[in-house]
């Protein structure tokens, strides 16, 4: 115990530095990083932060046109820290639904702490273009607040992403975050593009790839996959080359609710934590209504005895 | 020009697509290698001209056949014979199996000829076919004072044809050039010609601007360049032709008459040519009258000093071309002549200009062989220039299996050895100073799988610029394509080139210094149907010693839906590299008749969105909008737009 309280202590003074360096660069200007886009719920972490393509309300926000496959009311919560430093968490909440040939979508996220802030508000649409190409779009508004008398006004950007189903088994994800030229507005934002590929090797296991690029930095690469390990039990892991971080997470489903919990190792920064629940409001209904029935059965039952 | 052969057809949503993207693929992969807009000038408006009016294939006319330029003599002459001999060809897939054609050649021609027998004769009776093309381009940068006209580059081709006869102009106006104004009110550059194509012994006329090429290109070519792929697979023959003028290099062409006159089997080609053309002259007092210090070739004239170098120089040309047909052999004799107004008196202080060329004139006499035996193709040519300079190639093209084809090629070219409107097989575009050895293979090495590569060995036995001692180029190419269906595309392409420059000065004597450039480029294509395309590009390149490294990635959004007049390509893509060195060469959808191949360096993206608007058959309009944002090393954001206009008519 003594041990270990001394190296907290002498760790305590280097978290501060971190956090008070990674939010000074935060808070130069909007060039200087991330996360302004949403980055994924606990699955993508688990699964080194690629975008698997399918019906996940989660996914629909990293590729937009991933809302195209949604057919039932979901929300969900999110909550990523980073490398241990409350800080650095983002809480996130989002909710999609279906709507006639659209599916509709809305996020809300929250980057820091009470002197850095930062905000995104979005509002995504999904639709199913033909029997191969799904598109949607989101429209971000991005705020920050600091303690400085320098807050950045609010940036109103959009992101768009494009699905190819190619074969059955086989997708193809574009992303495209913030194409709108800087000259059109007076603060400046960096873009990232995306594209991934998932297969589906069998009735259990994906596996993907994506390839990633951000306007100022190298390129990266992705991969990772998701074992459905044990009946509702699934097990992710992967690898992204932007700081050779080393991914893994675990997902439960239990009825219309799933929990996933993913880890993301950093090469210098320790590790990045994620939880998140999501919700499927068609199943929490469609299990009222079995209940109901149920119900109901039970009572005629007893009706047809009392006679 | 043998780039061509490099890259196989993909059908992806509709032919004119296809045809664009072929052509800036093309393009691209020469501005990688050499800064030449005039030769991917002329490249693209050669092929765009062909898939406006598709070769007859079934005519089995040679000089019908003989407008697909990038065929040899021999393959020109085959396909002839077979049609004649066997018949109509029903498929493409038919050529494949002529000697002398292999898969990806076949599938190259495709977009380009035509099965359907029309009759020229009562197709062309209906009346004279004109066209007009407007291009006008600009692009928002800070306001140069210095330049004598407006930002804006506006180009004009004109081209009408009746019967035998064609006649067509070219005006073009660079940016920051006058446009019909100052003292001839005229715009910069003008071109125009009269040809006339015959059946008879005169097989064509052309008045006017006119370019030519005979045998291997190293006596007289101002065609197409004769940059030497790596991984090319189609035969590195040559051919003869001479054809009316249309591309906007203001220096490299002729001015005068051309002939061609035919009988059985003997070709005879006559032309003469005067010409002004840019250069700079030199300023020391001493010299007796004025002499020329080089050749001006950017044929920008936007600036005091620019315009000073326009037109001063006279320069006349004479050429004759005589080549006789006997079996599988051809062979002939090329003699030409060059003689300018002023005497040619460069630099000769540093060592490396030591054999640059001195005097009014210059005589190049070449004899040249193609001849055919069996499954292999064999060529070779020699030229001899002032002082008894030799330029020499030499080469096989074999096809052992039907998936399998090899080529070698050796070349040497004196240092020395002149050719002022020669443009032979070589690495550098001086075809002087240099010798190498070529070799290249092309595999069909599964179903759907096709691999190419290549390895050229160049040296370079006299000095040259920033090497102070004799030098050498190593380059290796190899690609690997994967086309399981007309659907997909997938290709991969490595290729590595090591270069020496000056470096450390050791003793007064710089130490060579070898630059190794490596670089994979992977891209996807994904055409789900005839309306939509999508295309990912990702690319690095290493530098080593001098550049770093370079990354991009690229995703292209092609849209055209059958029935709707309008079609829209959008483009996206994010670069990052270490210095212009490690910058990356990528080819965009751009107007008809022109190109674009923007080098990505630096950190930053670059968007595009074009629309193609066809209000009728007969014409269209073409919008183009592009940013390029780049950070600073402040992380600063700067802008620069570009927005292209173009007109076509066709009546």
């Amino acid at each position: 115990m003594y041990f270990s309280g001394t190296i907290l202590k002498q760790l305590f003074p280097l978290q501060k530095i971190i956090v008070s360096h990674l939010l000074f660069f935060l808070s130069l200007n909007c060039l200087a990083g991330d996360p302004f886009c949403f980055k994924g719920s606990a699955r993508e972490t688990g699964t080194g932060g690629i975008c698997l393509l399918d019906n996940d309300t989660w996914s629909s926000f990293k590729n937009q046109a991933a809302l195209a496959f949604n057919h039932s009311i979901n929300f969900g919560f999110n909550y990523e820290n980073r490398f241990g430093i409350k800080e650095l968490g983002t809480r996130t909440a989002c909710l999609s639904i279906p709507y006639g040939k659209v599916s509709l979508g809305a996020i809300y996220s929250r980057f820091g702490y009470s002197d850095f802030r930062r905000e995104l508000f979005g509002a995504a649409c999904g639709m199913t273009l033909s029997k191969v190409i799904s598109g949607g779009i989101q429209i971000d508004y991005i705020t920050e607040k600091t303690i400085s008398e320098y807050n950045n006004p609010g940036i109103l950007t959009c992101e768009a992403g494009v699905i190819l189903t190619i074969k059955e088994n086989l997708k193809a994800g574009i992303h495209l975050f913030n194409p709108i030229p800087n000259s059109l507005r007076r603060s400046g934002l960096i873009s990232e593009l995306e594209t991934s590929v998932v297969l589906k090797l069998n009735e259990s296991l994906f596996a993907a790839a994506e390839i990633k690029m951000r306007m100022g930095q190298i390129m990266f690469i992705k991969t990772g996959f998701e074992y459905d390990a044990y009946r509702k039990f699934k097990v992710r892991g992967g690898f992204n080359s932007e700081n050779n971080s080393f991914c893994f997470g675990i997902g439960y489903e239990a009825g219309p609710a799933r929990i996933d919990i993913g880890f993301a190792t950093h090469e210098k920064l320790g590790v990045t934590s994620s939880i998140s629940m999501t919700f499927d409001i068609n199943s929490i209904n469609h299990k009222v209504h079995k209940d109901l029935r149920k119900e109901r059965a039970d009572i005629n039952l007893y009706e047809a005895w009392q006679l | 020009m043998i780039l061509f052969f490099v890259y196989l057809p993909v059908v992806v949503f509709s032919q004119e697509t296809n045809i664009s993207e072929k052509i800036s693929e093309i393009a691209e992969e020469i501005a990688s290698e050499e800064n030449d807009p005039g030769s991917i000038d002329q490249f693209s408006d050669l092929l765009y001209e062909l898939s406006q009016d598709p070769v007859r294939i079934n005519s089995g006319d040679e000089s019908e056949i003989s407008r697909l330029f990038f065929l040899t003599d021999f393959q020109v002459k085959i396909l002839a014979d077979y049609v004649r001999t066997t018949g109509k060809i029903l498929t493409p897939f038919e050529i494949a199996n002529i000697p002398g054609f292999d898969r990806e050649t076949t599938e190259m021609l495709i977009p380009f000829v035509t099965f359907v027998q029309i009759n020229r004769s009562s197709a062309d009776s209906t009346g004279p076919h004109q066209s007009l093309l407007s291009n006008f381009i600009i692009k928002t940068s800070a306001r140069d004072t210095s330049l004598l006209g407006s930002q804006w580059r506006i180009l004009t081709k004109y081209k009408i044809t009746y019967s035998s006869i064609s006649a067509g102009f070219t005006t073009e106006k660079d940016p920051g050039e006058r446009y019909l104004s100052g003292n001839k009110k005229l715009p910069d550059f003008i071109s125009g010609y009269l040809s006339f194509n015959g059946k008879g012994v005169m097989k064509q006329i052309i008045i006017g601007d006119f370019s030519a090429r005979f045998g291997q290109g190293t006596n007289i070519n101002t065609r197409l360049m004769g940059k030497l792929p790596l991984s090319s697979t189609g035969y590195l023959s040559g051919r003869n032709e001479i054809r009316p003028y249309t591309s906007t290099d203001e220096n490299k062409f002729f001015r005068g008459i051309a002939t061609q006159l035919t009988y059985k089997n003997f070709d005879l080609d006559l032309f003469f040519s005067q010409n002004q053309i840019d250069a700079a002259i030199n300023q020391d007092p001493d010299s007796s009258g004025a002499t020329i210090r080089s050749f001006y070739t950017t044929g920008l004239h936007n600036t005091v000093p620019g315009l000073l170098k326009k037109d001063i120089l006279k320069e006349s040309d004479y050429g004759v071309h005589l080549s006789a047909n006997y079996r599988n052999i051809r062979s002939g004799i090329v003699l030409s002549g060059t003689r300018f107004s002023a005497r040619i008196e460069p630099d000769k202080t540093a060592p490396e200009n030591l054999y640059d060329y001195v005097g009014t004139k210059n005589d190049v006499y070449t004899l040249y062989y193609n001849a055919t035996f069996k499954k292999s193709i064999f060529f070779g040519e020699m030229s001899v220039s002032i002082k008894n300079k030799i330029a020499a190639i030499q080469g096989i093209s074999f096809r052992p299996a039907s998936r399998l084809n090899l080529n070698l090629l050796y070349r040497y070219y004196a240092p020395g050895f002149v050719s002022f409107r020669g443009g032979g097989l070589s690495q550098s575009s001086s075809n002087s100073n240099e010798y190498g050895i070529l070799w290249n293979m092309t595999f069909e090495a599964a179903r759907y799988t096709f691999l190419s590569t290549g390895v050229d060995l160049c040296y370079y036995p006299w000095l040259r610029y920033r090497n102070s001692s004799p030098s050498m180029t190593k380059r290796y190419e190899l690609r690997i394509k994967y086309l399981p269906s007309q659907k997909i595309n997938l290709e991969i392409l490595y290729s590595s080139k090591s270069s020496t420059a000056d470096g450390v000065i050791e003793n007064q004597i710089p130490s060579p210094e070898e630059t190794l450039s490596r670089s994979i480029k992977c891209s996807v294509r994904y055409a789900p149907n005839e309306s939509v395309s999508f295309i990912t590009q990702a690319g690095y390149k290493i530098v080593q010693s001098s550049g770093g490294a370079g990354f991009l990635l690229l995703q292209d959004i092609n849209l055209k839906k059958s029935g709707l007049p309008v079609s829209l390509w959008f483009r996206y893509a994010i670069y990052n590299t270490a210095s212009y060195e490690s910058g990356i060469y990528t080819w965009e959808n751009d107007l008809l008749n022109s190109f674009s191949i923007p080098v990505m360096y630096g950190n930053g993206s670059r968007s595009y969105l074009m629309v193609s608007w066809k209000p009728s058959r007969r014409a269209e309009l073409r919008f183009k909008y592009g940013i390029t944002s780049s950070l600073d090393a402040n992380n600063n954001l700067k802008n620069s737009n570009e927005f292209r206009i173009q007109a076509k008519l066709t009546l």
